[in-house]
């Protein structure tokens, strides 16, 4: 594989780390956030700018700087998520926003809108990318189908019914917030690691809202759609690059195609391609099987 | 009847300008069934509301096990063992039956989140402990065979037995049935009343208190009721004392000019 096929691949693995994060918190939990980009932001610039004018070894830097999503996202989660909704929708931008403001205004560290690109290169990052994929898929998928995951589907459902069996719906929240959080805290740190430069503005209200639209797309209630749309909706911009319209790459058009195909899938399909089906290794058994019996009844019906 | 398990003493709300429930007193023991019957609007869901604190009264008491509950939240008077059903069913449609009974149990589950995240062996002996409880509540209401459905493939009488079984789950002290018979036909009513009186030959200690509207069902069931008219107690007594009170038929058919 060259350089540019393992790139693209860490690209996606980051790209499905962080919508996994996210459909624990809107697909279980109901939460719609547009500002867990800025937690990506955090987790990189503090593991890399610290790490520089301290001169301690990144991956110390990078604990601290899970460690500080943690605190800043439960900062974060005990007034907002005591709000509305909708409320807590517009205060995660206003979140987002502001880091980039922070990043633009310490300068001095950050380089600004320049791009901080003293990042060292790291060795195996593939092997790791991968492997804290798994281990988050791993994460979400027990979380879904523990009881933390059922309650977390009741009080999407119905809050006050949720209430009325006992559910703490507010500390659950809390919880799942920060879990999503700091998930995304390390896909940060793993993204710089991969660009080797990071910039504002790729941790803006936009990349997050693109999570979104990567969740939304494969059904906010299936964790394997989530997986399958984050990874071909990020793949699909770097398969039309060399086809190019009105002399520019399509990859240009990257934001309209996402328009066209989230409007095409709340039209004709609102809960999103997979709906609230899961692929789980029973079900693509039993489709094999249907298949082979079907292939089997046609030949006995030539017999 | 001095060993109540839930007991009111004049409890009022109002919203607005409009008195939804005046000076309400009731007291329910342990193994009985009460009711609460009246007209639409009468603030029968109003005191169900009250009790299971997802309204707050303006002024009056409630005492459930001996505690007063008045400053109590929604979350931890149920968790005290107050269950409830809704009048318009309300299961959790992104979850199976099965685990929308589940759910009533998981805010006791004993496992932490990251035994949960890892799987752990005390996740797994946790979760089968609540799926053979989840399990026996559905079983106790013939429900077994749906486990896995979503419950909005389920009919309306189903849906409400399936809320049945949630409420029981928790092995709650009182269950509160929020006409539990709307929309059944009076097949599916005769076998709701066979299921109540299941419930309570297994639950002995229950304390059941269900509003209803329709007569049969809760002069066959309850040994005392409660009818309310326009937020306030008219009369109350056995259900034989109830048909023949000119009050009640007043309030049901209309008085006589």
């Amino acid at each position: 594989m060259n350089a540019y096929q393992i790139g693209l691949i860490i690209q996606i693995c980051i790209s499905v780390m962080t919508v996994v994060a996210i459909f624990a918190m809107t697909g279980l939990a109901g939460m719609f956030s547009l500002g867990q980009a800025a937690y990506m932001a955090i987790g990189a610039y503090i593991t890399f700018v610290l790490s520089r004018f301290l001169d301690i070894p990144y991956y110390l830097t990078g604990i601290l700087a899970i460690i500080l999503c943690i605190l800043l996202s439960w900062l974060i989660a005990v007034p907002t998520l005591k709000l509305r909704r909708d409320y807590f929708a517009l205060i995660t931008v206003g979140f987002s926003q502001m880091i980039v403001a922070l990043v633009l205004l310490f300068e001095e560290y950050t380089r600004g809108s320049i791009g901080f690109s003293k990042i060292p290169r790291a060795d195996n990052l593939l092997w790791i990318t991968l492997g804290a994929l798994v281990l988050f898929v791993f994460w979400i998928r027990n979380l879904k189908y523990s009881r933390f995951g059922r309650m977390a589907i009741a009080l999407k459902n119905d809050e006050i019914a949720a209430q009325s069996f006992g559910i703490d719906v507010y500390h659950l929240k809390i919880k799942i917030y920060i879990l999503a959080s700091a998930i995304a805290g390390f896909a940060g740190i793993l993204m710089a690691l991969r660009n080797r430069v990071i910039t504002p503005d790729s941790f803006g209200w936009a990349h997050s809202s693109e999570m979104q639209i990567f969740l939304f797309f494969g059904g906010t209630n299936s964790l394997t759609g989530a997986i399958l749309s984050a990874a071909s909706l990020k793949l699909l911009p770097e398969l039309i690059r060399d086809i190019t319209l009105f002399g520019t790459s399509m990859q240009e058009y990257r934001t309209i195609i996402y328009a066209v195909l989230i409007i095409l899938v709340i039209n004709f399909r609102p809960q999103g391609i997979l709906g609230e089906k899961e692929i789980t290794f029973k079900w693509v058994g039993n489709l094999i099987n249907r298949f082979k019996k079907s292939t089997v009844t046609e030949k006995e019906s030539y017999d | 009847m001095t060993d109540a398990i839930l007991k009111t003493k004049g409890l009022s709300k109002a919203f607005g300008g409009v008195c939804a429930v005046k000076d309400f007193t009731m007291e329910i023991s342990p193994g009985t069934i009460r009711g609460i019957i009246g007209p639409n609007g009468a603030g029968k869901t109003t005191i169900f509301n009250v009790l299971s604190r997802i309204n707050i009264e303006d002024e009056g008491i409630i005492e459930f096990d001996g505690q007063d509950v008045t400053r109590k939240s929604q979350i931890e008077v149920a968790r005290m063992g107050l269950s409830r059903t809704f009048q318009n069913t309300r299961l959790f449609t992104g979850l199976n039956v099965l685990d929308n009974v589940k759910v009533a149990l998981d805010h006791a589950g004993e496992y932490s989140l990251f035994s949960a995240l890892f799987m752990l062996p005390s996740r797994n002996r946790q979760e089968k402990l609540i799926e053979e409880k989840a399990m026996a509540c559905l079983e106790l209401l013939n429900l077994d065979e749906f486990a896995q459905m979503s419950p909005s493939n389920l009919s309306y009488g189903y849906q409400r037995r399936v809320e049945i079984a949630r409420g029981l789950a928790n092995n709650p002290k009182v269950l509160m049935l929020d006409e539990p018979a709307a929309g059944l036909n009076p097949e599916e009513t005769h076998m709701l009343m066979d299921f109540i009186e299941d419930i309570m030959d297994k639950y002995p200690e229950l304390a059941v208190l269900v509003i209803e509207h329709r007569m049969e069902l809760i002069m066959n069931l309850c040994g005392h009721i409660y009818v309310q008219d326009s937020g306030i107690t008219i009369a109350e007594g056995l259900p034989g004392e109830i048909q023949n009170n000119p009050h009640v038929l007043a309030a049901y058919l209309g008085e006589e000019d």
